[in-house]
C-alpha cells in the first residue's frame, strides 16, 4: 500500500511493544513531516543507545561507564542489596525514594517450565557480592508472583546463613478499596500486618 | 457470534502480553483448555490481583472473541496458595501443571480431566498445610490418570507382548507397557517396585497417594515411564519431574 521504506519503518516500529500497525503508520507518517535533522537524530539516539550501553560490571543495571549511577555514587549505602529481576524494576523504587543501598539485577525470575533455572540468572554473582564481606542485607525485591516467589524462596536458601534476608512487603496498594482486593493479596497483607 | 459465558477454571500458567496484559491458560470445565487474554492484570491496581497465579481455582465470566477469550471477571473458588508457598510441593505442582498444559488440546470438553486437576490441588493442597507428606506420588498419580483419560492406560499387569504375568522388568512406550525379558522392543530397565508403585497410583484415590512411601528409583523410574509415554503417544515432552 505504501513504498517500500515507508512500509519497512511501519515494520519495523510495529516490532516494539505496545505499539501495533495503526500506531506504527502514525508514527512512520509523523516522522516522514518532519525535518531530516529530527529523524537523524532519533536514528543516531538508536544506535547510540546500542553502542554505549552495557550492564554494570556489579549490579548489572544498564550504564554507559564500567559501573552504573548507583554503583558510583559514594553516598549510597553499600551494606544494602536490593535483588529485581530487571533494572526496570530499580525506577519504581527510586522514585518511591525509601531506599538508598545498592541493587543487584537477576536478569529474570527462575521459571523451570520455561526453562530458566539458577545458572541462567546473576545468581553466582550475588553470592559472590555477598561473600565480598561488606553486606549486611539483602532485599529481595522480585516480583509477587509464582516466579518472583519461587526466586526469593531460592535465594533465601541459598544466602540465609551469609546474611539477612528480607523481602518486600506485600498487601493492598496505596489507595485502593478493600472491597475490591482479592483474597490472596488480603491474606497476604493480614499476614504482614504490623503494630500501629 | 461472540458472546459471555461463565465457567469453573484453573489457572495453568500465563505469559506476558504488550505493556500490562497477560495471556492466562485456563482449564476451564465447561471449554477445556482456553488461551485467555488478561487486560491490564500487571498493574497493580488491577482489579483480578492475585486471583491469576498458578493453582487457583476460579468462577471466571469470559468473553468469547474471534482468535482468543478475554477474562472479563473472577471470583476465587480456591486460592490454593498454600502449595506455592511450599518448594516440594510447588514443584511437584508446575510438573503436573506442565503436563496439563502439553497434552490437553485447545477448547475441547473435557470434564473428567478438570475434575481430576481441580481433586489433586486440593489433595496436595491439604497435604501442604499439614506435616511430613509426599508432594512426588500424588504427582506422578495425577499424571497417570490423565493418561487414562487420554486413552493411554499403560499395560502393567502382565507382558504388552506375551502375556507373562512375571519377570516385568523392562518399560516400552512403543508396546505400550512393561515386557519381559524374552519379548522384542525398545525398552529400558525398571524395577518391579516401579511396576507396582504405577499400578496402586492408578487403582488408588490421590487422596491416598499424599500418605503413600515409595523408594527414590521407583519415583524416578515412574516419571521417566510418564514421560516416554507422553513423548511416544501425546507427542509432548515434559520439562520437570515432580
Amino acid at each position: 500500500m505504501f513504498p517500500e521504506p515507508v512500509e519497512n519503518l511501519i515494520t519495523e516500529l510495529a516490532r516494539l511493544p505496545g505499539i501495533g500497525r495503526r500506531s506504527a503508520q502514525r508514527i512512520a507518517f509523523f516522522l516522514l513531516r518532519r525535518s531530516r535533522e529530527d529523524a537523524e537524530a532519533l536514528a543516531r539516539s538508536i544506535v547510540a543507545v546500542k553502542d554505549e550501553i552495557t550492564f554494570c560490571r556489579q549490579c548489572f543495571n544498564f550504564t554507559d561507564e564500567e559501573l552504573c549511577i548507583f554503583c558510583r555514587d559514594a553516598r549510597r549505602d553499600t551494606s544494602l542489596i536490593c535483588v529485581v529481576e530487571e533494572p526496570s524494576d530499580i525506577i519504581p523504587i527510586e522514585k518511591g525514594g525509601e531506599y538508598r543501598g545498592l541493587y543487584h539485577v537477576l536478569g529474570g525470575a527462575l521459571s523451570p517450565l520455561d526453562g530458566v533455572d539458577p545458572e541462567h540468572l546473576r545468581i553466582g554473582e550475588l553470592v559472590s557480592r555477598v561473600e565480598d564481606g561488606e553486606v549486611t542485607e539483602v532485599i529481595v525485591a522480585t516480583n509477587p508472583n509464582t516466579s518472583g516467589e519461587s526466586t526469593a524462596m531460592y535465594l533465601a536458601d541459598l544466602l540465609r546463613e551469609k546474611v539477612m534476608i528480607t523481602r518486600l512487603a506485600s498487601g493492598l496498594p496505596v489507595g485502593a478499596d478493600l472491597e475490591y482486593a482479592d483474597e490472596a493479596t488480603v491474606s497476604r497483607a493480614m499476614q504482614g500486618r504490623r503494630e500501629l | 457470534m461472540p458472546r459471555t459465558y461463565n465457567t469453573d477454571a484453573i489457572v495453568l500458567g500465563s505469559h506476558k502480553l504488550g505493556e500490562a496484559d497477560r495471556v492466562v491458560s485456563l482449564l476451564t470445565a465447561e471449554r477445556g483448555k482456553v488461551p485467555t487474554v488478561v487486560k491490564g492484570v500487571r498493574k497493580i491496581k488491577s482489579r483480578f490481583g492475585g486471583r491469576l497465579e498458578p493453582f487457583s481455582r476460579i468462577q471466571a465470566q469470559l468473553y468469547e472473541g474471534r482468535n482468543l477469550h478475554t477474562l472479563t471477571g473472577a471470583d476465587t473458588i480456591e486460592t490454593n496458595a498454600v502449595i506455592r508457598d511450599r518448594p516440594a510441593a510447588l514443584k511437584a505442582g508446575l510438573a503436573v501443571i506442565d503436563m496439563f498444559s502439553r497434552a490437553i488440546p485447545e477448547l475441547e470438553h473435557r470434564p473428567r480431566t478438570y475434575n481430576l486437576l481441580a481433586n489433586y490441588l486440593r489433595e496436595t493442597a491439604a497435604a501442604a498445610a499439614g506435616d511430613d507428606h509426599s508432594f512426588k506420588t500424588p504427582a506422578l498419580g495425577a499424571q497417570l490418570k490423565l493418561l487414562l483419560l487420554a486413552g493411554y492406560l499403560p499395560h502393567l499387569a502382565s507382558c504388552a507382548v506375551c502375556g507373562r504375568d512375571e519377570d516385568l522388568r523392562r518399560f516400552s512406550a512403543a508396546t505400550g507397557g512393561v515386557l519381559c525379558p524374552g519379548c522384542p522392543g525398545e525398552a529400558f530397565s525398571v524395577t518391579p517396585e516401579t511396576v507396582s508403585l504405577m499400578r496402586v497410583l492408578l487403582e488408588q484415590p490421590l487422596s491416598q497417594a499424599t500418605q503413600m512411601e515409595a523408594g527414590e528409583k521407583a519415583v524416578h523410574e515412574t516419571w521417566l515411564c510418564i514421560r516416554e509415554l507422553c513423548r511416544f503417544y501425546l507427542g509432548c515432552e515434559l520439562r520437570l519431574e515432580p
